[in-house]
């Protein structure tokens, strides 16, 4: 309990440490790229912590994710799209597209009938990548 | 310009799906350890992005210990410890020892003086390492070694080039990973076989500390032992299919100085391994881990000692003795410039360091390995012919047994030797010098 205590404590300082190197480096804007380089420090974490999930665990996140991502894209059109109504339901229809599939692929890595059965050679597994090939 | 607030919400929502899935784990049997690996692993992954800003990876790791402690101390209050006198006595007397020691350590004039002049010095050469690749500003793509090893002398002079050249070696093997999937021969053929002989050791340190991270990454204290002691053989055949004969040295105590550096809870478990793979890697890394341990931010704050904690901490008399020579080169090397530093240090843990040979041990090899890779300069020999102006005797005494004696058989004596016998490897751990030279004499 103790060191699990500790194990947990430990990643969330190390977090805040990061958080405030990252505000640092942002704001004394160093050389090269400072906001592409932040984006990327903050990937690599992502990647870390998004590799330590179970199955289900990471379909949740990428779906949440992809709603998150959706939702900036929004936010960021807002402010370039204008008034073109059109352009806003375009972009909203993209999010809602993203989301709906990164939930199907949530809901089918849970379900059992999801599994590809014995003999399906070369069908589509969820995420749409090619199947094993037959030899 | 969106993509870093993506990265952002991306990283707030993978640590709250963290915090969940340590709960789901923790209701599952093997859940505890489970966990506590996700944690490890995902803090180490936070850790890489402090590898070039020495300040933050000293705020996490001084913060790290902090709350560890206090884990501890909260810990042991809950099962009324504080009830028992022996538990005050030991907590209490370290709390009161660390703030003696510190306020004496910052106490104005010759104490201030060499706590002031060792920390700018470790500083300086904490900046030169985190800068090598910066400074020597490879282009991308394949390293062209030998005009890099130029210019890594040529912008290093005559101290700084060391870290450039074991900063190069990193890099080297660091890209030659990314090109190949089995690195073979890397300072032994090609392009490295015509390399001048003063940069191979540090370049085979950087090479060495580019295998260990590379190796150390995937594993966790909670690793199954077949798999720890699989990564620990393959770093141990990494370094022998790239290593000149004779400077696998360097290479393999790079493990301990990366251990030590970056994944200190895995200590115990490479040193329970090593034993049976490689007693020779063991000594080598335990050398590294003295020398991390000299480098760490804990013992940077003034009052702090690496030779006590490496006291403290070693679980044999193996790992002390090549503990202390580590910690001692790397104190000699980083302060050689100023020899007061370390009259200071014996004066104030002379008697304990006296104590065995290991002290002396670390001291001749810096100076060894100094007089081989910055063949040019001056100071290594006049930190050999260096005498204290100390009106106390015992301390002038200790200065010629544990400094000016040791360096005086290693300059005049084992360096030609070790050097003609192509044997410079061997003084990255601890071992009585003389001995070796008359086993390879002896030899001879």
């Amino acid at each position: 309990m103790r060191e699990l205590t500790k194990s947990l404590m430990s990643y969330t300082w190390a977090m805040s440490v990061f958080g405030v190197q990252q505000m640092v480096n942002l704001l004394t804007r160093g050389n090269g790229d400072p906001w592409g380089k932040a984006a990327h420090a903050f990937e690599n974490v992502t990647d870390a912590t998004t590799k330590t999930f179970g199955g289900a665990m990471t379909e949740t996140f990428k779906a949440g994710d992809s709603l998150q991502h959706g939702m900036i894209d929004i936010m960021f059109g807002g402010l370039t799209l204008g008034v073109n109504p059109s352009r806003w339901i375009r972009v909203g229809r993209e999010a809602a597209q993203r989301t709906g599939e990164a939930t199907r692929d949530t809901t089918q890595a849970r379900s059992p009938t999801a599994d590809v059965s014995p003999g399906t050679f070369g069908s589509a597994s969820a995420s749409g990548d090619w199947g094993p090939m037959p030899r | 310009m969106s993509k870093l607030p993506k990265s952002v919400v991306s990283l707030c929502w993978a640590s709250f799906m963290f915090g969940m899935q340590q709960c789901v784990d923790l209701l599952s049997a093997e859940g505890a350890t489970k966990a506590k690996a996700a944690a490890y692993t995902a803090r180490n992954a936070i850790q890489e992005q402090f590898s070039a800003d020495p300040v933050f990876f000293a705020l996490d790791q001084i913060g790290d210990e902090a709350q560890r402690e206090t884990v501890d101390l909260l810990c042991d209050s809950f099962r009324l410890k504080p009830l028992d006198p022996s538990w005050l006595g030991r907590t209490w007397g370290r709390f009161v020892r660390g703030a003696v020691e510190s306020a004496s350590a910052l106490t104005p004039g010759g104490n201030l003086e060499a706590t002031w002049q060792g920390l700018r010095n470790t500083l300086a050469v904490i900046r030169f390492v985190n800068q090598a690749s910066t400074t020597l500003n490879l282009p991308p793509g394949e390293v062209r070694l030998l005009g890099a090893v130029d210019r890594a002398y040529a912008l290093g002079g005559d101290y700084a080039a060391l870290w450039l050249v074991e900063g190069l070696g990193e890099e080297y093997a660091e890209r030659n990973w990314a090109l190949a999937a089995q690195v073979r021969g890397l300072l032994k053929s090609g392009p490295a076989a015509q390399l001048p002989e003063k940069c191979l050791l540090m370049l085979h340190a950087g090479m060495g500390i580019s295998f260990a991270r590379r190796i150390l990454r995937p594993l966790t204290p909670y690793t199954c032992d077949s798999e720890v002691a699989g990564a620990l053989r393959r770093f141990v055949s990494l370094v022998h299919d790239n290593a000149r004969p004779g400077y696998d040295g360097p290479a393999l105590e790079s493990l301990g100085l990366v251990t030590r550096s970056w994944y200190p809870q895995m200590t115990s478990l490479i040193d329970r391994h090593l034993w049976t793979i490689s007693r020779e890697a063991l000594e080598y890394f335990w050398h590294g881990i003295g020398r991390g341990t000299y480098f760490n931010p804990r013992y940077l704050i003034p009052g702090a000692s690496a030779f006590k904690a490496i006291g403290n901490e070693a679980p044999h008399q193996l790992a002390r003795l090549n503990g202390t020579a580590g910690a001692a080169w790397a104190f000699t090397l980083v302060n050689i410039r100023q020899p007061e530093v370390l009259v200071h240090l014996l004066k104030k843990e002379g008697t304990t360091l006296g104590a065995d040979d290991a002290f002396a041990c670390g001291v001749a090899s810096t100076v060894m390995m100094s007089l081989d890779t910055l063949p040019d300069n001056g100071y290594v020999l006049g930190f050999c012919r260096f005498q204290p102006t100390s009106a106390d005797a015992d301390l002038v005494a200790r200065w010629d047994r544990m400094v000016h004696t040791p360096c005086q058989h290693a300059t005049e004596h084992y360096f030609p030797l070790l050097r003609n016998r192509g044997r410079l490897g061997e003084i990255f751990r601890y071992q009585n010098l003389e001995r070796l030279a008359a086993s390879l004499e002896g030899q001879h």
